[in-house]
């Protein structure tokens, strides 16, 4: 690393630094991290990775009749190679009338390496000498290793942390066929405990690198380019036969990968193993910049977890996105496994996004009379919920009631009931070890500041870290918008179904916000386009929404005459019931004054309305048989 | 965990202590064993593991004060690349006339919309974006940083590479840019697999206030080659969040450079008939691409894209190094098939299966070993130019001089 700065022009100022350091006696301030040094780390770990990594297609086949191809990893000098249990998966035969081509797995494999100096690439004969579709692994021999074959050195899985710096490196899109392979970067979002600890501490990571198809195979590298496990692929929700609250199903959209210690143990008997796994590197004591960084998304998450809970609602009708008479879309289902929430008191009151209770394909539009058909389904999904189990940091679970709701922001309030004395439970006080969130400064909004986004899809089974994503903030919309993001905190980091209303915090895991999903069905629930409902716009309301008030877009229940070619502010008709009858207007009212502004037409109106909920009083003065008058109206919402 | 055996039971037990009482409980049995033996001395034991355990807790806590120091160190030099770099990237708008009503006059409405950049060059300010964005337009508009929104125009374009020059019709008044240059040459971009890059624009029109939207990723893949309509020669590959509406819209690195314009994602197979949106996988135009293009959409001229028209296969030896591209098809009505047909004995036109190993353009001398390489030269090169084709047939070694086509003509 140091020679590699040194090579960059950083030695120099340190030189300098030194010189100054003599001169004057000072000593000098604390180096402070640097970005450079993170990607002189990065561009170290890549280069060893890089030569090792080959593509894997069964041999002479016709590259028709190849679905993609896998990836694999060079591990030895004498021509190991690791890659997935789909290896030289092709079909018998192109695709005839009424025959559909059958799958076949071929056992010698053309292994591909980019040359890597000059252009093109290398191709050599492998034999598969054991494979498993389950484990999702094979181990090939090359049948000739070239001298100076490069191969990659294992790490230790058992090292790894939630949070940690991860590279994923294959030939995804087929894209690297003939070029050097394709990188993502991410962390490591997830790890599963393993089902049998001796062998493996960890079941599976999953990675936040981006894992596309072809990927499979492909090595995962740690920050020190040491190998620590076998990219399988990427969950995805429309995977067959697995049902919509399948717990695997928290890890849609993620890169599921197979801890090298699983493969280590898996080919234990082999005459090969000695040669394949000589032994884990162990991770290096000292950190590296992109390690610290690392260090920082573990702890940091880890800390911030505290107030991160998991929710398991029961309804009478199941959630699903299929909306009648919309075309085009994906046929993807609505997980419905456990979901995320934030304790932001430490009585037990919890916020979560409006999407994890409603059949919502977007965010909640505020407005005037918001035809949207979002705001009642807000409302039936609300009432279809039969339970909510909150599963608390400490192991506890209590049970939840909502308390409001907020969709201008969609953002649900919960009250979890935490015992204390309650009627019928055995417990005087409250579980202890709740904390609840620390809000970020008022000021926290940078473009480019990292986010921490932790989920907790885990349920009654917490793991001890959060679901990780690590992005930064893209973008802070306007308030002053139709849009139903207005006033939001774009991030790109990864918001799926498993972290929507969970935590965004901040490098010291103070609370940003409250997560949201996008546009759920049409832009894919990973589409690095995410929310934050920042803390500062939730904060001012949490005192009415914890007394119970919902904020809901205002309706009247009128309606307009036209004027010409467009309408007016008198009235044609005022619903029974609504907030506009209740206060005393009628038909023929015109509205001149809201609240002292004066209005020429219903758009005038709904301007003046933005940031009024139901429930709020507005002062309108109308003209009624040509005399003015001022009448108090308390806002509705649409029943 | 990754600190030094030293630190490794402290930070489990700050965990530990993290999660509440469960996690303790499980915890505690091992100190508990020890002590049924002997209370008294479990008890000393006891007190020495503790204050043991407190100092390396404290330790811990100093190295965990540490790395976020250098954490918050790293986050300000991003937020400091990000500042400097959002103020050139521009929402792009396409206007087209519609009708409210059936009865009423047509209006122009933003009909889509993509980004752009705004570049210095030549001492001028320009609006680089693809030509994808423009496309069928009746009128332009880009909504620069401070949220006005300005009447632009097309300058030109090459459509076979994506790439079109927009210009404000009136000075940008108000308003302050950094004069981005665009960098030419390859080497002194020093970009490679892993080098951070951030990427600006308006995705999914969600940056039209002028404010662009920030992603962050890295590069996977240098000199990437898709085919189709646009074709994307020598492109970048990264993993920067890219959606619609990003296309046009600038690639940076950390310095601030600017050093590509998105254009492409790939596509998912399982997700075929969805959206298409970030997978991951970016494909942007190269600067260097961008800065040969330039010259010739600025000037006067004809910015036409040359054309040759043949499609190419890596020709590899027999140790599998690229020595060339093998010639697989030649295109009806490109330069080399009229050659061939014009005059049957001109038996030193490239037909199929020849080997094109390099070419000659005003002198100098571009290897061809891959077929991307053939393909990168081409398209830096203008209709009209004429260049040198050298190519293997069997075990002789050929030249064919021709003039470079325009495919629309």
């Amino acid at each position: 690393m140091a020679r590699s700065s040194l090579r960059r022009g950083v030695g120099l100022p340190a030189a300098f630094a030194l010189l100054a350091l003599l001169l004057t006696g000072a000593p000098p301030a604390a180096a402070k991290g640097s970005i450079s040094k993170v990607e002189d780390e990065f561009e170290n770990a890549i280069k060893k990775v890089t030569p090792a990594t080959c593509v894997c297609l069964p041999w002479g086949v016709d590259p028709r009749l190849i679905p993609g191809g896998s990836s694999g990893v060079i591990m030895s000098r004498k021509g190991l190679v690791l890659s997935d249990g789909d290896v030289g998966v092709h079909f018998d035969g192109p695709p005839q009338k009424g025959k559909r081509p059958k799958i076949e797995r071929s056992d010698v494999i053309e292994i591909r390496l980019p040359n890597l100096k000059g252009k093109g690439f290398a191709s050599y004969k492998a034999t598969v000498i054991r494979r498993n579709r389950e484990l999702d692994t094979s181990l090939l021999r090359l049948e000739k290793a070239p001298s100076g074959l490069k191969y990659l050195t294992a790490g230790n899985s058992d090292d790894l942390e939630v949070g940690d710096f991860t590279f994923a490196m294959g030939n995804s899109f087929g894209l690297a066929a003939e070029a050097p392979p394709t990188l993502t970067a991410g962390v490591v979002a997830a790890l599963t405990p393993g089902d049998d600890p001796r062998e493996s501490k960890w079941q599976n990571i999953y990675t936040s690198a981006a894992v596309n198809q072809g990927v499979n195979g492909g090595p995962l590298v740690d920050i020190h380019g040491h190998l620590v496990g076998t990219i399988s692929s990427a969950v995805s929700l429309v995977q067959t036969g697995v049902k919509p609250d399948d717990p695997r199903l928290a890890f849609a959209y993620f890169g599921k990968v197979v801890p090298i210690e699983r493969l280590r143990a898996y080919y234990a008997d082999l005459p090969e193993s000695e040669e394949l796994f000589p032994e884990g590197k162990k991770r290096d004591p000292k950190l590296g910049e992109s390690a610290a960084l690392g260090q920082v998304f573990h702890e940091t998450g880890r800390r911030a977890y505290r107030s991160v809970v998991s929710l398991e609602i029961k309804r009478k009708e199941q959630l699903s996105l299929a909306e009648p008479g919309q075309r085009g879309m994906m046929n993807i289902p609505r997980y419905l496994g456990p979901v995320s929430g934030v304790l932001v008191s430490e009585d037990g009151f919890i916020l979560t996004s409006l999407y994890n209770l409603a059949n919502l394909t977007s965010l909640v539009m505020p407005g005037l009379g918001s035809r949207l058909p979002e705001n009642a389904r807000v409302q039936a999904g609300i009432e279809g919920i039969t339970s909510i189990d909150v599963h608390l940091p400490g192991g506890d679970t209590a049970s939840a009631k909502v308390v409001s709701r907020h969709e201008g922001l969609g953002v649900v309030l919960l009250k979890a009931e935490l015992g204390g004395g309650g009627e019928g439970t055995a417990s005087t006080s409250p579980p202890s070890g709740l904390v609840a969130a620390t809000p970020a400064p008022n000021d926290a909004f940078a473009p480019g500041r990292f986010v921490l986004v932790l989920g907790n899809p885990y349920g009654a089974k917490r793991l001890d870290d959060p679901l990780l994503t690590i992005g930064v903030l893209s973008k802070w919309h306007i308030e002053e918008s139709d849009h139903p993001w207005a006033g939001q905190w774009q991030t790109d980091a990864g918001i799926t179904d498993a972290n929507a209303g969970g935590a965004a915090v901040d490098l010291r895991g103070r609370l940003l916000g409250i997560t949201t999903i996008w546009s759920s069905t049409q832009h894919g629930r990973n589409s690095g386009i995410g929310f934050v409902v920042p803390w500062t716009q939730i904060e001012p309301v949490l005192g009415e929404l914890k007394r119970g008030r919902d904020f809901r877009p205002p309706f009247f229940g009128i309606t307009w005459k036209p004027d010409g070619g467009r309408l007016s502010t008198t009235l044609a008709s005022v619903m029974e019931g609504s907030a506009a009858a209740k206060a005393g207007l009628r038909v023929d009212d015109t509205i001149v004054e809201l609240d002292g502004t004066s209005v020429d037409n219903p758009l005038d109106i709904k301007k003046l309305l933005r940031g009024k909920w139901s429930g709020d009083k507005i002062v309108l003065t109308i003209r009624r048989a040509g005399k003015e008058q001022q009448l108090p109206l308390t806002l509705g919402a649409r029943e | 965990m990754r600190t030094a055996p030293s630190t490794t039971a402290p930070a489990r037990l700050r965990g530990l202590a993290a999660l509440g009482c469960l996690w303790l409980i499980l915890a505690a049995p091992l100190p508990l064993a020890s002590g049924e033996e002997d209370t008294a001395a479990g008890d000393a034991a006891d007190k020495a593991a503790a204050t043991k355990a407190a100092a390396a807790k404290a330790e811990a806590e100093e190295a965990y004060q540490d790395a976020l120091e250098r954490a918050e160190g790293i986050e300000e030099g991003l937020m400091k690349s990000v500042d400097k770099v959002r103020v050139n990237s521009v929402a792009v708008l396409n206007l087209r006339q519609r009708k409210p009503r059936p009865d009423a006059e047509p209006v122009l409405v933003r009909a889509s919309g993509g980004s752009g950049v705004i570049i210095k060059y030549r001492s001028k300010l320009w609006i680089l974006t693809n030509v994808h964005v423009t496309a069928g337009h009746q009128a332009l508009q880009v909504v620069t940083h401070d949220g006005e929104v300005r009447d632009v125009e097309l300058h030109d374009s090459i459509p076979e590479y994506d790439i079109a020059l927009l210009k404000f019709k009136e000075k940008p008044r108000g308003v302050k840019f950094r004069g981005v240059p665009v960098i030419a040459s390859k080497s002194e971009r020093g970009l490679k697999a892993g080098t951070w890059v951030i990427a600006t624009g308006s995705p999914f029109f969600l940056g039209e206030d002028g404010r662009s939207v920030t992603t962050l990723g890295v590069i996977s893949g240098l000199d990437r080659f898709l085919g189709g309509q646009y074709q994307y020669v020598g492109a970048i590959q990264h993993d920067a969040e890219v959606n619609p509406g990003n296309s046009g819209g600038p690639l940076w690195d950390l310095k601030g450079n600017f050093i590509g314009i998105n254009g492409k994602i790939a596509m998912n197979q399982a997700l075929r008939g969805a959206r298409p949106t970030n997978t991951g996988a970016a494909f942007s135009l190269p600067v260097h691409q961008v800065e040969a293009y330039l010259k010739r959409l600025v000037g006067e001229g004809d910015a036409e894209a040359g054309y040759l028209g043949v499609a190419c296969e890596t020709e590899k030896d027999k140790k599998g190094n690229a020595v060339g591209a093998r010639i697989t098809s030649i295109e009806r009505g490109s330069p080399l098939q009229q050659a061939g047909r014009g005059n049957k004995k001109d038996d030193d036109c490239p037909t199929k299966d020849d080997v094109i190993v390099s070419l000659t353009v005003k002198g100098s001398l571009k290897r061809v070993y891959t077929a991307s390489d053939l393909r990168e030269h081409l398209s830096l090169l203008p209709a009209g130019q004429d260049i040198t084709i050298k190519y293997k047939r069997g075990k002789r070694t050929k030249r064919y001089k021709v003039t470079l086509a325009d495919r629309g003509r």
